[in-house]
């Protein structure tokens, strides 16, 4: 459709060239016939473009709102059926959270140094 | 005699059949090559790509990355014009086995564990939508070619190519170039924009610890999200049920022969093919025009608008939330994985040397890799 759209636009242009001379009364015609085309799918390619957008967004975003539903009713179930014996690390005791800091910041620390060798390339993504 | 078998020896070589736009891109593949093994950027991507570059432009007249069908004769198609036809163009092939790998060397945890930077990950993808109008605001591209360029902003390199060898096949070699080329600058594009966007009291915020996941959390995420995701963008399924099945391989603990093959051997080769058949893509004479100087800037605007887009969104965030988020980790949210999420790790650390970002980061991070297949998966199937 743009191609469409980019075709008309060039054929308008040219067209427009040849009608400052007042005689071209037929090109004039041409020119108002391509522009009010032009025009119009000027605008289905905008509204094209809109309705891509909205959808666009709309899905990304819906689908990680559903996701995070899904993780919360994830953890839900997992604690209900009692499947799930991890404890909280924010809720613990604050020795428990000392410790697990101090995990996350050894790993992190390791993953840095990890991410710098050759072991672990980057996924590209 | 012999001088006219000397002057035909000389038409045939490169010499005689390189020009000065050849030089140019035999410039810029060279670059690769040093930003790769000097700097370390990318080195993956980076050294093979400019390699590719380098091949291409040296002897342009080999038909190394040519595929010719309807030719009888033997030898007409050159490794990585196959490759292109089979692996990229006709059957796309490479991408997903790449999200597969991906997949494998991705660790759910952090999303799991706090569940909100998901969102980080869409709000990033608005940067997808800006170089898409502004293509189109070029009048110099179609519809499906406004999604291949605007899916550069999605910063994820397997669903540009993905995308652009569905929709846009002739831009495929500069999408994917300018795509990791642009991944492979994070750290020059994003810490200024991170920077101005942020106090530094924004930026020196300590988070909490991510919770513990239990490892049924880790199962059952991936293989519900991947029903859902498909269920509502089938399109996406190469992609995304590819990165899930990964996923779930290394999350299942049961086979890790399939996940070290996912994440290494089968990844790796993928990579050198991938790579190398981009490379080639990028001759001279399809790289030197004005479109491709528009998509460059357009790509840059893409990164840009990615990242301001999720920091601003993490900002906003924090006026609702009691446990306040480091407003850093809404730059990961552009995929870029992992230097996105190192980044801000980096940046923070600078503000706070006690503020350990890289876990959190990698929520935004891996959500960021699904929004943009997501929104690939829209584009293929309106286009």
């Amino acid at each position: 459709m743009a191609l469409v759209y980019n075709h008309l636009r060039r054929e308008s242009w040219a067209l427009r060239g040849t009608a400052i001379n007042p005689d071209c009364i037929k090109a004039t015609e041409a020119i108002a016939e391509n522009a009010g085309r032009a025009s119009r799918v000027l605008q289905r390619c905008a509204d094209d473009a809109g309705i891509l957008t909205g959808i666009g967004i709309g899905t990304a975003f819906g689908l990680l709102v559903a996701m995070m539903i899904v993780i919360l009713a994830i953890r839900l179930i997992v604690r209900l059926l009692n499947l799930g014996a991890a404890p909280d690390s924010s809720e613990g005791d604050p020795e428990t959270r000392e410790k697990a800091l101090a995990a996350v910041v050894a790993v992190t620390t390791l993953l840095a140094d990890q991410s710098r060798s050759d072991e672990h390339p980057a996924t590209g993504a | 005699m012999i001088l006219s078998e000397l002057l035909d020896f000389f038409r045939a070589s490169g010499f005689n059949n390189i020009d000065w736009r050849n030089v140019i891109m035999l410039g810029v593949g060279l670059g690769f090559v040093y930003l790769a093994i000097s700097r370390d950027l990318e080195p993956y991507e980076l050294l093979p790509i400019g390699l590719g570059i380098i091949i291409v432009n040296l002897v342009p007249f080999t038909g190394f990355a040519v595929y010719d069908p309807d030719s009888t004769d033997p030898q007409t198609s050159g490794l990585f014009g196959v490759v292109f036809h089979f692996g990229l163009s006709f059957w796309n092939i490479l991408p997903p086995v790449i999200f597969l790998g991906i997949g494998a060397m991705t660790d759910f945890g952090p999303v799991i564990g706090n569940p909100k930077t998901l969102l980080l990950g869409a709000a990033a993808q608005v940067g997808i939508f800006v170089a898409f109008w502004g293509a189109l605001a070029s009048g110099l591209f179609s519809l499906p070619e406004a999604a291949a360029i605007g899916i550069i902003g999605g910063a994820d390199g397997p669903t540009t190519i993905f995308l652009s060898a569905r929709l846009a096949p002739e831009l495929l070699g500069v999408t994917a170039v300018i795509a990791y080329s642009y991944m492979a600058s994070v750290a020059f594009i994003q810490p200024p924009l991170m920077k101005l966007l942020t106090t530094k009291h924004e930026r020196e915020i300590e988070m909490k610890p991510p919770r513990e996941v239990s490892r049924q959390e880790k199962l059952l995420f991936p293989a519900i999200a991947m029903m859902l995701i498909i269920l509502v963008v089938p399109q996406s399924a190469p992609l995304i049920s590819m990165f899930m099945i990964g996923n779930l391989f290394r999350e299942s603990g049961v086979v890790p022969r399939l996940t070290n093959a996912a994440s290494n051997e089968l990844l790796n080769i993928a990579t050198i093919f991938l790579m190398i058949t981009v490379g080639t893509q990028l001759s001279a004479e399809r790289v030197f025009d004005v479109e491709t100087l528009v998509i460059l800037g357009l790509g840059l605007a893409a990164f840009s608008c990615g990242t301001i887009s999720g920091l601003v969104f993490a900002k906003t965030m924090n006026l609702v939330l009691r446990d306040k988020i480091n407003p850093l980790i809404g730059s990961a949210g552009v995929s870029a994985v992992p230097m996105a999420a190192r980044i801000s790790h980096i940046v923070g650390q600078e503000a706070n040397p006690r503020s350990y970002l890289l876990g959190h980061a990698m929520g935004p991070n891996v959500a960021g890799v699904i929004g943009s297949a997501v929104v690939a998966g829209v584009f293929v199937s309106l286009l």
